[in-house]
C-alpha cells in the first residue's frame, strides 16, 4: 500500500478517486481479524469522501492530505462517533465535538474511517488491557503489538491504513510503533493540542502520528501543530516545514548513547547499535544518572494524574451508571464497575501517592526527581544533538506473559517514559528484525527540535532500505 | 518508603470510590507491595538542592463569557429546554 504522501498525490492528479482508496479502506478495515478496529464509520468516511472528489472534480484544493484513510484512537474525539476509550464506563459515549487534531487532519482532506483499540484508558504497554478485548501483532498474532496505542499501530503495520493517530503518556505511540515495525512520533510536550484527547496524565500526554515512513509523520506534524486556543498548554509557536527538515544532512551531527539505557548487552542493543553505527553518525558515550529513576517517578506522578482525571467516571458527570439507592452506592459502583482492573490498580496507586502521610515519600518525591531528569537530560543536549536507544528493551512478547506482574510490564516503557517525563520530543523507527520481530529505536530530541530527529529519523531509515 | 497492608488499600479504595471484593483486595494488595517496593530506590536518589524546573507555565485564556456549545447537550438523558436527569439523592 501506498505511503500517505504518494496516496495523496495519486488522488489530487486523479489517477485514483478518494472515493475507491476509502472503500478499500473500509473493507481492509472489516475484514481484520487482529482486533484493530473498534468501531468502522462507513457512513461518514464515504460521505467524507465524495466531498474530497467533488472538490478535485471542481478544480479545487483538497488538501495535503487529500482522500487518505487514516484510523484514531478510541480516546481522541471526533464529532458523531464513538469515544469509548476502549472502556466499559465510556461504551455508550459519543463525542459531542472532534478533537484540534483531527478536525486540523480533516481540513486537510484527512478521511478517517474507524476508532482503534487501545489499553483502557491509555494505561498499558501491550494492547491486553482493552475492556474489548486485546488486539494482535500483525507479525506474529501470538504476540502483543505494544500498547497502549494498539490497534492504531497493527492497523498500519498490517496495511489497513497508511496512518493512524495515537496519544502517547509514557511511550505509547513509540513502543508499539516498535514492536509493530513502524514509526512513531510524540511531539515536544504542547506542540500537538490536547483539546479532544481524554486526559490520563495531562502534564504528559501528547497525540502523536503513527506511519509507515519518518516523512509522513513529518507531514502528519505539520498539519496537526501549532497554537490551540482551546489548550493552554499548546505551544505558542506556529508549525514548521517539517517535511523538508527529513532532508536536512545529518553528517556532521553527534548522538549521545546514555549508558543508563545501554546497558543489557544482548542482540537486540547489538542490533540498535550497528543500525546507528551505519549512518555514520557520531556516536558519544554520556551519563545521565537520573534515568535509572524513570519507571518509579512516571508511575508516581502520573498515576496521581490519573487518580485526580478520572474522578470525573462516576455515573454521574460521565459514563456508565450503575444501579444503587443512594448517591454514594451510585458513585462507587459505577466506578467498580466500569473501569478495569489495571485502571483500578493505577487510580489506587495514584491515590496512595497522594494521601496525607504519603505524598511527601512519594509525589513530591518524584516531582524533584522529574525536575532534576528535566535538568539533566536538558544538559546532555547541550553537547549532543540528540540522544538515541532502543525504543524497547525487548520485541514483541507473548500475549499473556507479563499480565499478572504489573512491575515487569511498567518496565517495557523504562526508555520511552523519560522524554514525556521532560517533555522532549522522541520518534521510534525500525532499526530491522531481530528473529523475524522488528526492533526500534528511539532518538530523543532537545525540547521544541523536532527537526533534528525527524532528519536523524530519515537517516536511519535509509539504512533499511 | 511504607509497606502496604490490606487496611491501606481498602483505606485508599474507599478515598477513590472503588469497591473491591476481597478476592480483588487481597490481589491489588499484593501488586501494590510489590510496585512500590519497586519504586522504593526513588527515596535515596539524590537530587540537587537546588533543582526547581516545572517547565513551562500554561497560558491563560481572557475570562471572557461565549455562547455555550449546543452539542454538548446531546449526551443528555433527554434535552429539551431542559435535562432530566435520573434522582441520585437519598429520598429521606
Amino acid at each position: 500500500m501506498s505511503g500517505v504522501i504518494k496516496m495523496a498525490a495519486e488522488i489530487r492528479s486523479g489517477q485514483t478517486s478518494a472515493t475507491q482508496v476509502v472503500q478499500a479502506a473500509l473493507h481492509r478495515a472489516q475484514q481484520e481479524t487482529l482486533g484493530a478496529f473498534l468501531h468502522i464509520q462507513d457512513n461518514a468516511a464515504l460521505k467524507q469522501a465524495a466531498h474530497i472528489d467533488s472538490l478535485i472534480a471542481q478544480g479545487e484544493d483538497p488538501g495535503p492530505l487529500a482522500g487518505v484513510p487514516i484510523a484514531i484512537k478510541d480516546n481522541i474525539a471526533q464529532a458523531g462517533e464513538p469515544l469509548g476509550c476502549a472502556s466499559r464506563m465510556l461504551q455508550d459515549y459519543t463525542a459531542p465535538t472532534s478533537a484540534t487534531a483531527v478536525q486540523r487532519l480533516m481540513d486537510a482532506g484527512a478521511v478517517p474511517i474507524g476508532r482503534t483499540n487501545m489499553d483502557e484508558f491509555g494505561m498499558g504497554s501491550s494492547g491486553e488491557n482493552s475492556a474489548i478485548g486485546p488486539t494482535q501483532n500483525p507479525w506474529d498474532p501470538q504476540r502483543v503489538p505494544g500498547g497502549s496505542s494498539s490497534g492504531s499501530a497493527a492497523a498500519v503495520a498490517a496495511d489497513l491504513v497508511p496512518a493512524a493517530l495515537g496519544s502517547d503518556t509514557g511511550g505509547s505511540v513509540r513502543q508499539p510503533a516498535a514492536l509493530c515495525g513502524i514509526v512513531g512520533l510524540k511531539p515536544t510536550y504542547g506542540r500537538i493540542s490536547r483539546s479532544g484527547l481524554v486526559a490520563f496524565g495531562s502534564s504528559v500526554d501528547q497525540i502523536g502520528p503513527m506511519t509507515k515512513t519518518v516523512r509522513d509523520a513529518a507531514l502528519l506534524l505539520q498539519i496537526m501543530a501549532g497554537p490551540d486556543p482551546l489548550d493552554s498548554t499548546s505551544l505558542t509557536q506556529p508549525a514548521q516545514d517539517w517535511l523538508s527538515a527529513c532532508d536536512q544532512r545529518t553528517s556532521s551531527l553527534k548522538i549521545g548513547l546514555p549508558r543508563q539505557c545501554w546497558t543489557q548487552a544482548g542482540p537486540l542493543e547489538d542490533l540498535v547499535r550497528e543500525t546507528l553505527a551505519q549512518t555514520g553518525l557520531s556516536l558519544v558515550p554520556l551519563d545521565i544518572p537520573s534515568l535509572t529513576m524513570a519507571i518509579p517517578t512516571y508511575y508516581l506522578l502520573t498515576s496521581a494524574e490519573a487518580a485526580s482525571n478520572l474522578s470525573r467516571f462516576d455515573g454521574v458527570r460521565y459514563g456508565h451508571r450503575a444501579e444503587a439507592d443512594s448517591l454514594s452506592d451510585l458513585y462507587t459502583r459505577s466506578r467498580s464497575e466500569g473501569l478495569g482492573p489495571e485502571v483500578q490498580r493505577r487510580i489506587l496507586l495514584g491515590s496512595f501517592a497522594l494521601s496525607e502521610g504519603y505524598a511527601e515519600d512519594h509525589y513530591q518525591r518524584a516531582d524533584a526527581v522529574r525536575d532534576q531528569m528535566r535538568q539533566e537530560l536538558n544538559a546532555a543536549l547541550q553537547s549532543v544533538d540528540a540522544l538515541a536507544m532502543p525504543t524497547s528493551p525487548s520485541t514483541a512478547f507473548a500475549m499473556g506473559e507479563r499480565v499478572a506482574d504489573p512491575v515487569a510490564m511498567y518496565l517495557s516503557d523504562v526508555f520511552t517514559t523519560p522524554p514525556s517525563l521532560t517533555g522532549l520530543p522522541a520518534i521510534s523507527v525500525p532499526a530491522g528484525c531481530l528473529e523475524g520481530l522488528p526492533v526500534g529505536l528511539q532518538l530523543v530530541g532537545r525540547m521544541h527540535d523536532e527537526a533534528t530527529i525527524l532528519a536523524l529519523g530519515a537517516a536511519v531509515e535509509q539504512t533499511q532500505r | 518508603m511504607a509497606k502496604v497492608g490490606q487496611e491501606t488499600v481498602r483505606h485508599i479504595a474507599r478515598l477513590a470510590q472503588l469497591e473491591l471484593s476481597e478476592e480483588r483486595l487481597s490481589q491489588f494488595t499484593e501488586e501494590l507491595d510489590a510496585i512500590l517496593g519497586h519504586m522504593a530506590s526513588i527515596s535515596d536518589f539524590q537530587t540537587a538542592p537546588d533543582v526547581s524546573d516545572a517547565g513551562p507555565a500554561p497560558r491563560r485564556r481572557p475570562d471572557a463569557a461565549e455562547p455555550a456549545d449546543q452539542d454538548h447537550l446531546i449526551q443528555a438523558p433527554t434535552a429539551q429546554s431542559e435535562v432530566t436527569v435520573p434522582q441520585v439523592k437519598d429520598a429521606s
